[in-house]
């Protein structure tokens, strides 16, 4: 499967989220807005939800009610460890850029 | 606006893997107008990407996801999609009291209308400016092209303005276009907004041959048609289709008594 390894930033902040242990649609949303201050809205997270599943970045796990929770998947950790990695060093390009203004 | 009807706007196999967890989300509750055109957007994605419904299939090698649309373009596309269905969706939710023989046309005559019209081919040009959306629809039918172009100017919400106009060309060289709607104020700017419903659908009539009925079923037995009949206005170049402009729309009662004439005022 061909996939494009770069992902979109609510992608990141839904990694981010799951990071922290298994959560659901409505949980990946309150934690994204207090950590990030952003609002994903419910069409903007099922798309992301849908593409990190399909990457396999994310998978289900046992469904409560209407709602499902989605973990991490060892892939998905790697696959943010890796964006993490870039932004980090994006960020300190930045940092001392904007320090020697 | 509710969640629900908006979520049958998604693919049905979208709607069996994530509908029930996206409707939790959201509740039952009337949705704030950000949330709605999320929504739409949404809907619009998943049409776009329909493998995005069967990840199972996909991790097993069935097809290649991008994680993000590819290019600008695209995402332009998908906005502009999202943006001029949620235009559509709000302005069909308001009253009319201006037009109201407009609300129905939108509400009943979009997949079945444009199915029916057996299109071979149909282009998409859309493009986002600084101060409005424009997309350029290019069908060839059996019979002829049509060219169906909207626009709308977000100079403001309340300020919105703009148009739809149609057009026919017997040929890409010589395209003839002529009105169906222009102008809004603050008044009536859902006239404008509902013209790009008119557009597409009055573009369906065009491959209409002479004195043809499209019609299109309303609420109550009453109905809704075409009259393709020749344009006293425009003269028919040969070989071409330009004498089959729809002149009127015309709604009836189950009876097929006739209770509301649109003409279709050509020039740009």
């Amino acid at each position: 499967m061909a996939l494009d390894n770069k992902l979109s930033a609510e992608a990141v902040l839904i990694l981010t989220s799951l990071a922290d242990g298994p959560k659901h649609g409505y949980a990946i949303q309150l934690d994204i807005a207090r950590v990030s201050g952003r609002q994903l809205g419910p069409g903007s997270l099922y798309g992301a939800i849908a593409r990190l599943e399909t990457s396999g970045y994310i998978a289900p796990t046992t469904t409560e009610g209407a709602r499902r929770p989605y973990r991490l998947t060892t892939a998905g950790s790697r696959a943010l460890a890796e964006e993490v990695a870039r932004l980090t060093r994006v960020t300190n390009v930045a940092r001392r850029r904007l320090a020697a203004r | 606006m509710r969640a629900r009807p908006l979520l049958r706007l998604y693919p049905r196999e979208w709607r069996e893997r994530y509908g029930d967890e996206l409707e939790a989300l959201v509740g039952p509750g009337p949705l704030t107008l950000p949330v709605a055109l999320d929504l739409l957007r949404g809907a619009v994605d998943a049409h776009l990407h329909p493998e995005l419904a069967t990840p199972a299939l996909v991790a097993a090698g069935g097809g290649t996801i991008p994680l993000v649309p590819r290019t600008p373009r695209m995402r332009a596309g998908v906005l502009l999609l999202a943006v001029l269905f949620g235009l559509l969706a709000f302005g069909l939710a308001q009253p009319n009291p201006v037009l109201p023989i407009i609300l129905p046309i939108g509400a009943h005559a979009s997949s079945a209308s444009i199915a029916q019209a057996r299109y071979p081919t149909l282009h998409i040009r859309a493009s986002i400016e600084k101060n409005g959306i424009a997309a350029v629809f290019l069908a060839r039918g059996p019979q002829s092209a049509v060219v169906v172009s909207t626009r709308a100017a977000t100079l403001g919400w309340m300020d919105a303005g703009g148009g739809a106009s149609i057009g026919t060309a017997a040929t890409d060289e010589h395209p003839m276009t002529f009105g169906v709607t222009s102008g809004a104020n603050n008044e009536n700017q859902w006239i404008t907004i509902s013209g790009t419903v008119i557009a597409p659908v009055a573009s369906v009539a065009l491959l209409y041959p002479d004195g043809s009925r499209e019609v299109l079923p309303l609420h109550d037995g009453a109905f809704l048609w075409f009259e393709t009949r020749p344009s006293p206005f425009l003269t028919p170049l040969q070989g071409s289709a330009f004498g089959r402009l729809p002149s009127e729309i015309v709604a009836s009662d189950a009876a097929g008594n006739e209770f509301a004439r649109l003409p279709l005022h050509l020039g740009n």
